[in-house]
């Protein structure tokens, strides 16, 4: 008998936790590319409307077991994905599977009970994304539930947020028709883990300016909304890191170094 | 199936189904008819005391079927009959409630065709729809007709002549309980109706899907799934006329864009257009990724005021509240013409009612995007000039409508992520 050599195949004990990292991705991207290659599985994709980017790595040392030994690219509907991996029950391990031949992925949960789900991989695009270059200067790492239920609070009553870090604080307004809100969070506060603030960059020289200003920039809420639902799902701190009328980087905590990262670009406010 | 997602919110309540003395509260017409504008001009154009003075009616049902949902979880369920021996001019009383052929048809034939049906009702609760007695299990069969089926209606009483104006549906003329029904011929359900409404175990939204595709009108997979004859067995239940309407459109809509989502951008900016009935529609097309808007605005209030609702391309997870019923109802119009295209386009749709219409439903909006979008648009290279192309064909100043929306403003101000990137080559 032909014994077919593995391509790609990986374990986690917990399902549950492999299903919420599809989740989170699910909320921007219908469809990606996931590269496997020996040292884990990547992927990075922009959202169709190009405003949002998705940045996920999950090394191999992050799986119970993992075996690739052939660089892959499998193209996946992220939305037909979690539709299976909901599914899942706690307590189940997951094991997922590339056919080669069929050109097919299946999934196994395992418990009790052993269920297998195939679902057909896509054709890969041959594009390759590139990564925001920004020079960010705020930083501020916090609880990822606090800053849920403040994007929550400021999605009530505006579809925009502004955000603004100076040295010693973080600042959210949302303004609507109606109402306004306006959150501000001290450096000492329990909620804030820690807040940096260094002096801009210049886009054209690449040169730091000679004094710090607060870093202000406006974005949409729906989709940082997403954003944030998506990756409080799957971890408890976030960073959030951007510059004046930059795009915003929001990184959220992986264990075993994997990593759930996302852009989002500005919105330019009349002054 | 969360069917009271779809209920009718107060604001497109006040709008729809109100006028000068109502202002969408029913029970100032329903106590005062004399003071009822629609009521007056439908009095004036039919014969209504003499024709509703019995209680034994027979005709042919459009079909049709409606389910109040006054007293949710109870619904008043029942057929329409046609309260005069033959309306002038129409031979065939499937026109009385089809919606698709009135946009051609005047408000004074519309407010008549409404008025000459007499409406049978019979008090039921949503589950009755799994166990239905014996005068639901005929309205549903008529429901599932395709041409108008003889009916034989005997009331209890003579019924009142009224007109009961609702924010989605057409207005329902006078109506009374039933004492019994029969159904004097065979009823003709097509292939389709039959094999999905029989499969017990294909789930609603399916359901309504398939027989889409398979050609059933809209109109008639409304009526089948409000009679709840959708859907997995043991989830079946009655679902109110109004709230049916726009589930169907939303679930319609969800199905398609799931496809529209694949399809490349549109290359240019385009403005389709439609008039009718005193109502104006304006489709504005965007070369982006798929993201809807509707605007709303109304000539009839004393200052017209422009009404939004809006989702990005990742969707929305909350109901429409501002614009309801006809947010649905012209998306699914929108998302058809796009399907055709195989292409995906960001959509902003201008909704402008004059002075002159009367609350008939919110069908004259998906039909008049539908009209629209099969005519020849305006093409241009930019927002603006799209804009002011809209701008000449309302009523209400552009400016008004530019302040109201969303996706105009998001168009305009939202930069690209691709401006930030360099690609790896050279970096």
């Amino acid at each position: 008998m032909l014994v077919e050599k593995t391509v790609f195949r990986a374990t986690m004990s917990d399902a549950r936790l492999f299903r919420n990292l599809i989740g989170a991705i699910s909320s921007l991207i219908e469809e990606a590319d996931f590269n496997a290659t020996p040292e884990g599985i990547k992927l990075r994709s922009m959202d169709p409307s190009h405003i949002a980017m998705v940045d996920f790595e999950w090394p191999k040392a992050a799986f119970d077991t993992y075996e690739c030994t052939t660089p892959t690219r499998l193209r996946l509907s992220v939305s037909n994905l979690l539709k299976l991996l909901k599914r899942t029950h706690s307590d189940e391990s997951i094991e997922i599977f590339y056919d080669e031949a069929n050109k097919k992925l299946n999934i196994t949960l395992r418990n009790k009970i052993v269920r297998k789900f195939i679902t057909p991989t896509l054709e890969p695009s041959t594009e390759e994304v590139p990564t925001p270059k920004v020079p960010f200067s705020a930083r501020v790492k916090l609880a990822a539930a606090s800053l849920r239920d403040i994007i929550d609070d400021a999605q009530a009553i505006s579809d925009n947020v502004r955000l603004e870090v100076s040295p010693d604080k973080f600042l959210i307004k949302a303004s609507g028709e109606m109402s306004s809100v306006a959150i501000e969070m001290d450096k000492g506060s329990d909620a804030i883990l820690e807040i940096d603030l260094r002096p801009e960059t210049d886009p054209k020289t690449g040169q730091p300016a000679a004094t710090t200003t607060p870093a202000r920039a406006t974005y949409n809420l729906n989709y940082l909304g997403e954003i944030i639902r998506a990756g409080s799902g799957a971890s408890e701190v976030t960073s959030l890191e951007f510059s004046t009328n930059m795009p915003i980087k929001v990184e959220f905590e992986m264990p075993q170094q994997g990593r759930l990262l996302y852009y989002l670009a500005p919105r330019i406010e009349s002054e | 199936m969360q069917s009271r997602l779809y209920r009718a919110p107060s604001g497109e309540s006040r709008r729809e189904a109100g006028c000068q003395v109502c202002h969408g509260n029913r029970l100032v017409c329903i106590q005062n008819p004399s003071l009822c504008p629609v009521y007056q001009r439908a009095k004036g154009l039919v014969e209504i005391e003499r024709a509703v003075n019995k209680t034994v009616f027979n005709g042919p049902s459009p079909p049709g079927v409606f389910l109040g949902s006054a007293d949710y979880p109870f619904l008043r369920a029942g057929p329409p009959v046609p309260i005069l021996p033959s309306i002038d001019g129409i031979g065939d009383a499937a026109i009385l409630d089809d919606p698709s052929r009135w946009l051609d048809t005047s408000i004074d034939d519309l407010v008549t065709y409404r008025f000459s049906l007499v409406r049978g009702k019979t008090r039921v609760k949503v589950a009755d729809a799994r166990n239905p007695d014996r005068t639901l299990s005929l309205v549903q069969e008529l429901a599932l007709a395709r041409t108008p089926t003889e009916t034989e209606l005997h009331l209890t009483k003579k019924p009142q002549a009224r007109i009961y104006i609702l924010p989605r549906s057409a207005p329902h003329g006078p109506s009374g309980s039933i004492e019994k029904m029969m159904l004097t011929e065979n009823t003709h359900v097509p292939r389709p109706v039959e094999k999905v409404t029989s499969d017990r175990d294909i789930g609603t939204q399916e359901g309504i899907f398939s027989l889409y595709e398979r050609g059933v009108s809209q109109q008639q997979i409304t009526r089948v799934f409000s009679v709840g004859q959708l859907g997995v067995f043991k989830n079946r239940r009655l679902v109110p006329t109004e709230w049916s309407i726009t589930a169907v459109d939303d679930i319609l809509g969800k199905s398609i864009l799931d496809r529209v989502r694949d399809f490349p951008q549109l290359g240019d900016f385009r403005v389709y257009g439609a008039e009718a009935l005193g109502n104006n529609v304006q489709v504005l097309l965007l070369p982006t990724a798929w993201m809807y808007e509707a605007l709303e605005g109304w000539l009839t209030a004393s200052t017209p005021q422009v009404y939004s609702d809006h989702e990005f391309h990742i969707g929305r997870r909350d109901y429409p509240s501002n614009i309801a019923g006809a947010y649905h109802a012209v998306k699914l119009p929108i998302l058809e013409f796009l399907e055709r295209e195989h292409r995906q386009a960001g959509a902003i749709a201008f909704l402008e009612v004059d002075r002159d219409w009367v609350p008939l439903g919110v069908w004259r909006f998906r039909e008049l995007a539908r009209r629209a979008l099969s005519g020849q648009p305006i093409v241009s290279s930019s927002l603006e000039a799209s804009l002011s192309e809209v701008g000449q064909r309302l009523s209400i100043p552009l400016r008004s409508w530019i302040v109201s929306s969303k996706l105009v403003n998001h168009y305009k101000r939202q930069l690209p992520l691709d401006q930030f990137t360099m690609s790896r080559k050279g970096a």
